[in-house]
């Protein structure tokens, strides 16, 4: 567990270097992306820990943009990458090739839907945050 | 000159000839950045809108997509300017978005005049890349610690390590050679797949982890995300492309993937 936790933070950070982020907020990634894991852990993977874990991330990068007086979209692409369902589409892919075509779109579906259902809970948190802001 | 010494007096509402042109290009400069660096369609009409606010032009008005946008400007004389730009090459480069962002809160507050924002923006838009060591040490540092996330260990993590790097280094070396974006996203994740098989079949290891930790940087979660959100604001046409478009891309994953996973 203690591993993967700690898989979990180099990989946010190691994307976010990729991603042009800049070095002054790796630290905020790792902390967003390790909360979301956990919160997506501890509901025990199902669609819904998607959905909270959506949840979380878009609050968690709502503050820290507000902390370190940047915009919240260059928290979002590391905060949710430990929770891209990855396994899920080489799984898809995997189907394919074994001409198992019933399972291979089913399980596309279900890698798309785990996306759709994070990018709508981020989307959610933060319109939250810009009537907040607004009142 | 004196045009020059008036504008960066203490506001910015005398406007003559040559500071409208210098502010209309700050103001299509920053957005074509946005743009180009995948930022999300609201924030570069926004950006537009309030840099042209704070340069005192009459109104503007401002249609972005994902692929370019069309801006106009109200002068206070009642002329008006029109300019339509194409955003052919995007690409994912979180910090421009943010230093465009406080470029244009600067402007708004009235601390820059519009000769210095121009020359901001044309130094971020000139400036090169990564350094391409960097961008491949961090992808492969990346999809190995994915690797191990999804069960994997320490030959998983050095197998991955290898098909992340070889994966960077094989899209920088396309980047460099100016191939089309689609072709780079169908090779790339078969170029991983094939590294991972190769040392796979050599070392041994799971075959499952690495190559689910390989493709994770190449997933379509910031473009998936950037969809809703236009969505939600109401910019329906960039969300649908970019719902194709981050669609499109998880597919072409699939595919690659198990063209590879067929020859082997």
């Amino acid at each position: 567990m203690a591993i993967e936790l700690l898989a979990c933070v180099l990989g946010t950070i190691s994307l976010a270097t990729l991603l042009g982020q800049p070095r002054n907020t790796l630290h905020f990634s790792a902390i967003i992306g390790l909360c979301g894991y956990i919160v997506y852990k501890a509901l025990n993977q199902s669609f819904f820990a998607y959905f909270a874990c959506g949840l979380v991330i878009g609050v968690l990068c709502e503050i820290a943009a507000r902390i370190t007086k940047s915009v919240a979209t260059i928290y979002f692409a590391s905060g949710i990458i430990p929770m891209v369902p990855g396994l899920t589409l080489y799984r898809s892919a995997e189907y394919f090739v074994q001409k198992n075509y019933t399972s291979a779109v089913y399980t596309l579906i279900e890698a798309f839907g785990g996306i759709g259902a994070i990018a709508l809970a981020l989307t959610i948190s933060s319109l939250l945050f810009l009537r907040i802001r607004k009142n | 000159m004196r045009s020059v010494d008036m504008c960066s007096s203490v506001n910015h509402v005398t406007c003559n000839e040559q500071d409208i042109n210098t502010v209309i290009d700050v103001v299509v400069t920053a957005t074509s950045i946005i743009l180009a660096c995948s930022g999300e369609t609201y924030r570069a009409e926004d950006t537009a809108l309030r840099i042209g606010r704070a340069f005192g032009l009459a109104k503007t008005e401002i249609l972005a997509f994902p692929t370019g946008f069309m801006v106009s400007f109200t002068l206070k004389d009642g002329n008006t300017i029109t300019r339509s730009i194409r955003v052919s090459e995007r690409s994912l480069w979180l910090s421009r978005i943010n230093e465009v962002n406080s470029i244009s809160r600067a402007i708004a507050d009235n601390k820059l005049t519009a000769e210095q924002a121009l020359e901001m923006l044309k130094e971020l838009q000139s400036r090169r890349d990564e350094n391409p060591l960097v961008s491949c040490l961090s992808c492969a540092l990346c999809t190995s610690a994915f690797a191990v996330m999804f069960g994997g260990e320490v030959r998983e993590f050095l197998i991955s390590f290898a098909s992340g790097f070889s994966m960077q280094f094989f899209i920088c070396f396309l980047r460099y050679v100016a191939m089309p974006s689609l072709l780079i996203s169908i090779f790339s994740p078969g170029v991983a797949t094939t590294v991972a098989l190769v040392l796979i079949k050599i070392y041994g290891g799971d075959q499952m982890s690495i190559i689910a930790g390989s493709i994770m940087p190449l997933l379509p979660g910031v473009a998936m995300t950037n969809a809703m959100r236009d969505t939600m604001r109401g910019d329906l046409i960039s969300g649908v492309a970019r719902g194709a478009e981050a669609f499109f891309n998880a597919v072409l994953v699939a595919i690659s993937v198990s063209l590879v996973l067929t020859i082997f």
